[in-house]
C-alpha cells in the first residue's frame, strides 16, 4: 500500500498517510478555488487501497480556516469515511477545535448533524 | 471617524486571501483581544473575497472592512459576467427572507447535492455568513456607461460581547 502525502501549499492543507501508523491527517488552511478536486483525490486514493486500509485507524482533521467549498469537499471526504465505519471498520474521526473556537466547533456540529456520525472534538 | 479600516483594489487569488485572513485576525485580535469567534468573523471575508476570485472577470477586486463600534463591515467589489451578477443578488434577497429553519434546511440542501457551481464554488457562501450571524448582506449590480456589471457586496456583522 502507497504512503499519501501532499504537502501544504499556502491554500490547501497536509495530506499524510503512512502505512502502519494507522493515523490520517489533513491540517492546514483550505481555501483552493478547486476544493472538490483537491479533496477527490483523497476519496479515490482511498477507494484505490480499500482492501489495504487498515481496520482500525484515527482520520484527523485540524483546520484552522476553510471556504465554504471546502466544507462541501470534506463532506464528500467524511461520507466515505463514514462508509468505512458502516461497513464494520473501527475507524474514527478526530476534528480539532483551538481555544473553543465557534468556527471549528460548529463545523463539526454541522457534519455531524448532517451524516448522523460521531465526531470526537479535540483540543 | 473608523476605528479601524482597510482599503484593497487589486489582483485577488487563492494565496492573496489567505494573507487579507492573516492581517484580520492579527488586526482583531490586537483591538479586541482573544476571542471565540474570530475565526467566524474571519470566515466572512473568507466567503466574500472567495466570490470575488470565482466571479470577477479580471481578477480584480475591490476589498474593504471597517471595524466600527460593536460591528464589521465587509464590502466586496467586482467586475462579474451579467448572469453570475444577477444570480448572487437574487440568492441573497432569497436567503434574506428565510427563517432560521428554512436557512439550515437550505444549508442541508445545498450540502448534500453532488455537484459543485460551474465555476467550483459550493453556492454555500452568503448562505453560511448569515446562518453564522451576519445581520445584513445586501448585493447591488451597478451597470457601467461601458456596459460593465459590477457586483458590490456588502456584509455586516456584530462583535460579540463574551
Amino acid at each position: 500500500m502507497s504512503k499519501l502525502i501532499i504537502a501544504p501549499t499556502k491554500s490547501t492543507p497536509e495530506i499524510y498517510y503512512h502505512p502502519g501508523e494507522n493515523t490520517f491527517r489533513v491540517k492546514g488552511i483550505s481555501t483552493p478555488i478547486n476544493a472538490f478536486e483537491f479533496y477527490q483525490n483523497i476519496v479515490a486514493w482511498m477507494n484505490e487501497n480499500e482492501s489495504e486500509l487498515p481496520r482500525s485507524a484515527t482520520f484527523e482533521f485540524n483546520l484552522p480556516y476553510f471556504n465554504s467549498a471546502t466544507m462541501k469537499a470534506i463532506l464528500i471526504l467524511l461520507e466515505r469515511i463514514k462508509e468505512g465505519i458502516v461497513s464494520g471498520n473501527d475507524w474514527v474521526i478526530d476534528w480539532f477545535v483551538e481555544d473553543d473556537d465557534e468556527f471549528m466547533l460548529e463545523a463539526a456540529e454541522s457534519f455531524q448533524g448532517i451524516l448522523g456520525i460521531d465526531i470526537k472534538i479535540s483540543n | 471617524m473608523k476605528e479601524n479600516a482597510l482599503n484593497y483594489f487589486g489582483k485577488i487569488d487563492e494565496h492573496c486571501i489567505v494573507e487579507f485572513v492573516d492581517l484580520l485576525n492579527g488586526i482583531l485580535t490586537r483591538n479586541l483581544g482573544a476571542r471565540k469567534d474570530l475565526r467566524k468573523i474571519c470566515s466572512f471575508a473568507i466567503e466574500l473575497l472567495d466570490n470575488g476570485m470565482r466571479y470577477s472577470v479580471d481578477d480584480n477586486i475591490s476589498f474593504s472592512w471597517v471595524i466600527q463600534n460593536d460591528h464589521i463591515t465587509f464590502e466586496l467589489q467586482n467586475r462579474a459576467q451579467e448572469d453570475d451578477a444577477f444570480r448572487l443578488r437574487e440568492q441573497a434577497d432569497m436567503i434574506k427572507s428565510f427563517s432560521e429553519e428554512e436557512k439550515n434546511n437550505e444549508f442541508r440542501k445545498v450540502m448534500l447535492e453532488p455537484h459543485f457551481g460551474k465555476k467550483g464554488g459550493a453556492g454555500l457562501g452568503l448562505l453560511q455568513m448569515l446562518r453564522k450571524g451576519a445581520v445584513s448582506i445586501d448585493v447591488h449590480v451597478d451597470v457601467s456607461a461601458l456596459g460593465e456589471y459590477v457586483c458590490i457586496c456588502k456584509i455586516v456583522t456584530p462583535i460579540k460581547k463574551f
